[in-house]
C-alpha cells in the first residue's frame, strides 16, 4: 500500500496561504513563521486537491511523493 | 553589458508567448526581474522594492506582506468595508450625467489600497484621494519604467512622488505605528492591539536584517508599491472590462447579468484581464546560464514574456481564445485571468483583493468565496445604468508601449443611485 508524504519546504514557502485556501484540510498557515506547515494527517487528503495545491504553490514549496508503508 | 549597474545590452533576446512556456520561465529562479542594480541615489528609482528583488530578500519579504492578504482580510474589506465606502465615494463622485470613469476607479481602488498600506489619510476626503491617486499616476510610470517613452522625465517625477508621499502621507502614519511596535517589542501589547497594515509589519519586522529594509526610504519606497498596486490594476481593469462590454452588440444584456449577478461580474472581471493585461509583456533577466522549454538562455540574456499573446493560446483557451466571453469553459488549473497576475514567486500578492479567488469550473462557489473588489465596482456602476458617452471619445495613456492603459474614459449614467433594474 502506498500513501502520499506530504511535506512544504519552509525555506522556499513564501506564506501566500493559498494551500491553506485550497485544502484546509491537509495545510495551515503557521503565522509565527509565514509560511505553510502540512497538518496531521495531511496525506489522507483527497489527492486530487493535494496535487492541485502543489501545482498552485507559487514557490513550488509542496512536494507530494507517495511512499510506501 | 552594463551601463554602471543597469543592464541596457543583452547576449540575447528571448520571447515565450505560449502559456505553458512562460508559465515555465515564470518559475525559473535563474530570471530575475532586476535590470537595474544601480542604488536609488544613482538613478534606479525601484531599488530594494519587493516588486523586483529577487531570492532570500524576496522570499522574507513577501513572508512579511502576505500577511496582509489573508483570506479573512479580504472578506473583511470585501463584506463589510468597501461597498459603504464604494456607493458613497461613487455618490458624491457621479456629479453628473457625464463623468469621467477612469479617475473615479482610482479614487474607489486607493481608499482601500491606502488603508492596507498604512499611510495617515482621511479617507472621506475627496483632496486626499485625489492626491493619493496623482502619486499612483506618478509610481505606476515608475513600474513600467522599462517600457517608458520619456525615462529621465519618469525618474524625476517619481523622486518628487516620493518626497511628497513620504511627507503628507507616511511620515503621520509611521509617527503614530513607531511607539506601538516599540510597545509589542517590549511585551506592553499583544500583537492584536496593532494596525494592520503593511507599514506596520514593516516597522515590525524591520530589524530582522534579510528583509534589507534598514533604510527608512526604502520603507517609504515599499508602502508606496503596495499603494500603487492596489490602485492602478483595479482602475484599469474596471475600465477595460466596460470598454469591452461595449464592444459587443449585446452589451445591453451584459451589463443588466453584471448589474444582478455579482459571479458573473466576476467572470467579467476575470476574462477582461485575461484579454487586456495590464502589464501585457514583462521582461526577466537571465542571472544564469539556463533553460527554459527547451530553449537555452545565455547569462544576461532579456527574455519577453508575452502575457497578452499567452492569455490568447488556442491550445490553452481554446479556438475563441481571442473572443470576450465569461462564460467560458476554462480547464482546471487554468485560472481565467491566464498570466495577467504574473506567475511563481513573484506572483500579484493582490490578485485576489481586485479579481477574487479563483472561479470553479462549475460556477458555485462557496460562502467563503470572494468575488472581488474590481467586480464589485463594476456591478455598481452597471446597476446606476452606465452606457458609453458618445460625445467624448475615452483617451489611451499614450506615455507608455503598454497598450491597455487609460487616462480618461468617459461615460454617461441613466441613473445616479445603484438600484437594480
Amino acid at each position: 500500500m502506498s500513501v502520499p508524504r506530504v511535506r512544504v519546504d519552509p525555506e522556499r514557502c513564501i506564506g501566500t496561504g493559498d494551500c491553506a485556501r485550497l485544502a484546509p484540510q491537509a495545510f495551515r498557515l503557521d503565522e509565527s513563521r509565514g509560511v505553510s506547515v502540512p497538518l496531521p494527517g495531511a496525506e489522507t487528503a483527497d489527492a486530487d486537491v493535494l496535487a492541485e495545491a502543489a501545482f498552485n504553490c507559487p514557490t513550488r514549496a509542496i512536494t507530494v511523493e507517495k511512499a510506501k508503508i | 553589458m552594463s551601463a554602471g549597474g543597469l543592464l541596457t545590452e543583452f547576449t540575447a533576446t528571448i520571447t515565450f508567448d505560449r502559456y505553458e512556456d512562460i508559465r515555465a520561465a515564470l518559475f525559473d529562479p535563474n530570471l530575475s526581474r532586476t535590470f537595474d542594480k544601480r542604488s536609488y541615489e544613482d538613478g534606479n528609482i525601484r531599488a530594494g522594492i519587493v516588486s523586483i528583488a529577487h531570492g532570500a530578500v524576496h522570499r522574507a519579504r513577501r513572508r512579511v506582506e502576505n500577511t496582509q492578504f489573508r483570506a479573512d482580510v479580504l472578506r473583511l474589506y470585501e463584506r463589510e468595508l468597501f461597498p459603504k465606502v464604494m456607493n458613497d465615494l461613487l455618490d458624491r463622485l457621479i456629479d453628473s450625467d457625464h463623468v469621467d470613469l477612469f479617475p473615479i476607479g482610482e479614487m474607489l481602488s486607493v481608499v482601500l489600497a491606502a488603508r492596507r498600506s498604512g499611510i495617515e489619510y482621511d479617507a472621506s476626503s475627496l483632496d486626499d484621494l485625489r492626491t493619493l491617486v496623482r502619486l499612483v499616476d506618478a509610481f505606476s510610470q515608475g513600474a513600467a519604467i522599462l517600457d517608458a517613452k520619456d525615462p529621465d522625465a519618469v525618474r524625476a517625477l517619481v523622486r518628487a512622488a516620493y518626497e511628497e508621499f513620504e511627507r503628507k502621507f507616511v511620515r503621520p502614519a509611521w509617527e503614530q505605528r513607531a511607539p506601538l511596535v516599540a510597545r509589542y517589542h517590549r511585551g506592553a501589547i499583544e500583537e492584536d492591539a496593532l494596525p494592520h497594515d503593511i507599514l506596520t509589519v514593516l516597522l515590525l519586522h524591520r530589524d530582522d536584517a534579510s528583509l534589507e529594509l534598514a533604510d527608512d526610504k526604502r520603507v517609504v519606497r515599499e508602502v508606496a508599491t503596495y499603494l500603487q498596486g492596489g490602485t492602478h490594476t483595479s482602475a484599469q481593469t474596471l475600465v477595460n472590462a466596460l470598454d469591452a462590454i461595449f464592444e459587443r452588440p449585446d452589451a445591453a444584456a451584459l451589463l443588466e447579468r453584471v448589474a444582478s449577478d455579482t459571479l458573473f461580474a466576476q467572470r467579467v472581471i476575470q476574462e477582461t484581464l485575461r484579454l487586456r493585461p495590464t502589464t501585457p509583456k514583462a521582461k526577466r533577466r537571465a542571472e544564469a546560464d539556463t533553460e527554459v522549454a527547451g530553449q537555452r538562455i545565455p547569462k544576461d540574456s532579456q527574455v519577453i514574456l508575452d502575457f497578452a499573446a499567452g492569455n490568447r493560446d488556442r491550445a490553452i483557451f481554446g479556438a475563441t481564445a481571442d473572443e470576450f466571453d465569461p462564460d467560458r469553459e476554462v480547464s482546471a488549473n487554468v485560472p481565467r485571468w491566464g498570466l495577467s497576475f504574473g506567475g511563481g514567486p513573484h506572483q500579484c500578492p493582490g490578485r485576489a483583493v481586485g479579481a477574487g479567488f479563483p472561479i470553479p469550473g462549475d460556477f458555485n462557489v462557496d460562502d467563503d468565496h470572494v468575488f472581488g473588489l474590481v467586480a464589485l465596482e463594476l456591478q455598481a456602476v452597471a446597476q446606476r445604468g452606465v452606457r458609453p458617452d458618445p460625445a467624448r471619445a475615452p483617451e489611451r495613456d499614450l506615455r507608455t508601449a503598454r497598450f491597455t492603459r487609460w487616462l480618461h474614459y468617459y461615460v454617461r449614467f441613466e441613473k445616479r443611485t445603484a438600484a437594480v433594474s
